[in-house]
């Protein structure tokens, strides 16, 4: 009998010490979950856009190409690509600080048809992007639309 | 117990069920492929980009911080790509900086985060960072787009108010303030109006449904200009009335009423019919300006033409250079001593002998009371009208005698054709009495001559070599004015013509690139020329235009200059050379605004000295903040004009100011290393420069300035402050730009005189922190 108990209770008191944490992190929770829905209410709005990515890297140059392609029902204008490098600082800072956005290389777009893919590059100079462990993103946005709206994103490794 | 157990373990798992979410693991992308090498191909699902704007040691982020890179960790970047940047301290950038302010409005709020642009935000206030509530904090909306200020009557006006909304709310658009029949689209914020005169107040406000934002301004309506239709008759006979019947029409439909602000005595105009009626005398021989006017509600159309009233001889008598007429005198036309036609000069000096056969005479003018005036050895042509305006001087004693000096030129004769350098012209003065004084020169060119007007105070001049290399070519007119002690005076002139065509070529096209230049409301000052102007055309005083502050200068650095003489809205054209040698002596400056077809010509600067850059400013009225302008120019020098430059425009920024923010004014107990913030109150430009100081108080010295692009904060980098010490900090030069190749446009909000809410002051915090 005394095996009996004893295992019940030290299951139970594991699971009570996990949600007594659990319950200490509630405000976190409510948190977390605005957060997720407002990232599913995003991803639920379906993709415009396309993107591909290459990298290669030397120790000194980074260059980055791809195509975008409108793959949706009509026509989109006034739309730029764009990038930016991230870092991991690891434990010691923001695990995916902003390094640089090519924003004075950007590329603009005045009217991309269904269908339509354009090509792009950005070259990065004076970076190592292996040893510093540098990651990427590139960006199709519509900045003159009335939220900004980012219309598609890719990760470069 | 176990029933105690048991009801535990119920409660336990239905925290957990009401608390834990298990995220959906996506599939990540495509990996990259070696050492260097990387590919990845979205899908045709979204990808949300997560943008998370932190403070580095603020609670609230490092609360919302882990519990965002879990989340994005746990989608994989296959759906969410989370990026971090921070609102000071480490891991911020300029870049970073831009990229956030454009979503992050007014006071920055920390954290924020913005997925796929703003499509969905996530705020201070959701997280607890700012006051801890559950329900997402509204930010009001800001209106972006700068009016025009500027109507025609009768031209419809559009103004396209935009504006953004950091929170992604719908807008709308309404006029709280408006003249009659002026609408705004609720939906696209496009106003529409047709004009009628006068000047209007407008307030258009942009809501999100609980929060607004304003924007107030007036507009100033031009009256359309009336036109001139018909063509100026421009030639009268002495004896003969003339007649022109001024036709004019107005689009406006407004009422014309006809004057003549320039005329020949005795012209007259019929106000409403504009008729012109005039019979001409002898003293109207020769070139006779008019000015009509016509004008509508409030501006006016002139039409300017010479009507020219053929005769031998014309002429005024002034009674000094640029002074007032001398009527009354006799004007004898001589040869040797016989007069040969006699007149008398009228109230407005001037005099005209209708025929004269051709050949050379002497014209003297007498007058008691006053000294004799000579023009001699006058070649007269019977066809053609010789004009000689003279000097009559008051006569210094009148017991004196009153003949006029005899001149004599030799080294150069009337009708000869001169190039290069002419050397040995020499000019003697003979008289009863000594000579007074002897003026040599030309027509007045600047910088072009060798031979400017000389005095000389001997009846024996020889002259140093006379170079025409730099003369226009074609005719030419040296002139010797000589004075005796008593200022009977005689000027006698030699017509030659200069031909230097086979010397030298015209220049090169120039180069040249125009600069707006915007100067906000601190340190803008009134320009009289422009208010000149701006009354001239009958419009309002720009309410933007202030004047400037008591102390505060204008002194921009090298890439702007002085803007002395300028306004708060005007365009420098940078002239220059595009090769040397070309002995280039101005330039002449050619506009049109966006719309317009042709160019018009608008003004012209000489070089100081050859082939040497020149600034023009335009002033213009018409320049506006957001109206591209475009110029050509062309480079002068003695043997004519270049051919047109290459076109360049520019557009006038909006005014650009900023705030100091942080450490604000008072504050105690600042950081030794503090972190200083400002906010510009408007985005201006694409790049924008600041530079900032921090002193002592009182100092007299800056102990720390920094120059900055792009960026509204800036961490003290200087030498280690004082614990407890007042200090003060300011933004001493601001200026957005707008820029292509080089700077097209800039707008400046502090130049050497401060931020508009700075200097401010703040005291280090005590050594025991």
């Amino acid at each position: 009998m005394k095996t009996n108990r004893m295992i019940p209770l030290f299951l139970l008191f594991a699971l009570l010490i996990t949600c007594i944490f659990i319950s200490f992190a509630g405000p976190s929770t409510d948190y977390e979950a605005t957060l997720k829905a407002k990232i599913d209410s995003e991803l639920s709005r379906g993709a415009k856009i396309v993107i591909t990515a290459t990298r290669s890297s030397t120790p000194t140059t980074t260059t980055i190409s791809g195509t975008i392609t409108n793959v949706s029902a009509s026509s989109l204008s006034d739309l730029v690509i764009n990038g930016m490098t991230i870092k991991n600082h690891g434990e010691t800072g923001f695990h995916y600080s902003i390094l640089d956005i090519f924003n004075e290389d950007k590329i603009s777009i005045n009217t991309l048809a269904p269908e339509a893919s354009i090509n792009y590059t950005f070259t990065l100079e004076d970076i190592n992007w292996v040893a510093n462990d540098i990651h990427g993103v590139i960006f199709v946005q519509a900045p003159k639309s009335t939220d900004k709206e980012v219309l598609q994103a890719i990760y470069v490794e | 117990m176990k029933k105690i157990f048991l009801l535990l373990l119920i409660i336990t798992l239905a925290i957990c069920i009401s608390t834990g979410c298990a995220p959906t693991v996506a599939p990540t992308p495509s990996e990259g492929e070696g050492e260097g090498e990387g590919e990845a191909e979205s899908t045709g699902d979204r990808v949300v980009l997560m943008e998370l704007f932190n403070a580095d040691g603020c609670s609230a982020s490092e609360l919302i911080n882990p519990i965002a890179e879990d989340l994005a960790e746990s989608y994989g970047t296959g759906q969410v790509i989370l990026i971090e940047g921070a609102a000071w301290g480490k891991y911020t950038t300029s870049e970073v900086q831009s990229r956030f302010d454009w979503y992050v409005p007014g006071t920055k709020h920390t954290p924020f985060i913005a997925f796929n642009g703003l499509s969905n935000t996530f705020s201070e206030g959701v997280i607890g960072g700012g006051g801890g509530g559950s329900t997402p904090v509204n930010h009001a909306p800001t209106i972006t787009s700068t009016p025009s200020i500027i109507a025609t009557v009768g031209v419809e006006y559009n103004y396209d108010v935009d504006a953004t909304d950091p929170d992604g709310d719908t807008l709308i658009y309404s006029l709280t303030t408006k003249p009659t029949d002026m609408t705004i689209n609720s939906s696209s914020g496009l106003i529409s109006w047709t004009p009628t005169q006068g000047h209007y107040d407008v307030v258009v406000e942009v809501s999100d449904g609980s929060l607004t934002d304003t924007q107030s301004f007036t507009i100033y309506v031009v009256d359309q200009f009336p036109i001139i239709t018909s063509t100026p008759i421009t030639t009268a006979t002495v004896g003969v009335e003339y007649n022109y019947d001024v036709d004019a029409t107005d689009p406006d439909g407004d009422t014309l009423i006809y004057s003549l602000t320039t005329k020949p005595t005795d012209m007259t105009i019929n106000s409403s019919s504009g008729l012109i009626s005039w019979t001409p005398t002898a003293t109207h021989i020769g070139d006779n300006p008019v000015v009509v006017e016509v004008s509508g509600f409030d501006v006016s159309t002139s039409q300017s033409f010479t009507i020219v009233v053929p005769g031998s001889l014309s002429g005024t008598i002034v009674s000094d250079v640029g002074g007032p007429a001398v009527g009354g005198s006799l004007v004898d036309v001589k040869q040797g001593a016989a007069i040969i036609s006699t007149t008398t000069t009228n109230d407005q000096g001037r005099f005209g002998v209708a025929d004269l056969p051709d050949g050379t005479y002497d014209i003297v003018v007498t007058q008691y009371g006053k000294a004799t005036s000579k023009a001699q050895d006058v070649h007269i042509i019977s066809s053609q009208t010789t004009i000689i305006n003279l000097v009559q001087k008051e006569v210094n004693v009148p017991a004196w005698e009153c003949e006029s000096p005899a001149i004599t030129v030799t080294g150069i004769s009337e009708g000869d054709t001169i190039s290069g350098a002419i050397a040995g012209i020499t000019v003697n003065i003979d008289d009863d009495s000594d000579v007074k004084y002897i003026f040599i020169g030309a027509d007045y060119i600047p910088n072009q001559l060798e031979c400017d007007f000389a005095y000389y105070d001997t009846s024996n001049v020889t002259l140093p070599s006379v170079n025409t290399t730099f003369l226009s070519d074609g005719d030419f007119q040296m002139v010797v004015v000589a004075y005796d002690m008593n200022y009977n005076r005689t000027q006698y002139a030699i017509n030659v013509i200069i031909d230097n065509s086979n010397v030298g070529t015209v220049p090169e096209e120039p180069e040249f690139w125009p600069i707006a230049v915007t100067i906000g409301e601190k340190i803008s000052y009134f320009s009289l020329e422009r208010r000149d102007k701006f009354a001239n055309r009958s419009i309002e005083i720009d309410p933007n235009i202030i004047q400037l502050a008591e102390g505060k200068q204008i002194d921009l650095d090298a890439v702007i200059n002085t803007a002395e003489n300028d306004s708060n809205l005007f365009i420098k054209i940078y002239c220059e050379p595009s090769s040397f040698g070309d002995n280039i002596v101005g330039y002449r400056v050619y506009r049109k605004f966006e719309g317009e077809t042709n160019y018009q010509y608008i003004g012209s600067v000489p070089t100081y000295s050859l082939d040497e850059s020149a600034v023009y400013y335009d002033t213009d009225p018409y320049l506006a903040v957001g109206r591209k302008t475009f110029y050509k120019i062309k480079a002068l020098n003695a043997y004519g004009e270049s051919e047109f430059s290459y076109e360049m425009w520019t557009t006038p920024l909006a005014k650009f100011n900023l705030n100091l923010i942080s450490p604000s004014d008072g504050a105690v107990d600042i950081s030794i290393r503090p972190t200083l913030v400002w906010q510009p109150l408007q985005e201006i430009g694409v790049k924008q420069f600041y530079k900032i100081s921090l002193r002592g108080k009182n100092d007299s010295y800056n102990l720390w300035e920094y120059n900055l692009w792009n960026n509204t904060s800036i961490e003290y980098s200087g030498s280690t402050l004082q614990y407890l010490k007042i200090y003060e900090w300011n933004i001493y030069e601001a200026y957005a730009y707008n820029y292509d190749y080089d700077y097209t446009a800039v707008s400046i909000a502090s130049d050497y005189n401060g931020s508009l809410n700075g200097a401010f002051e703040f005291t280090t915090q005590s050594e025991s922190e």
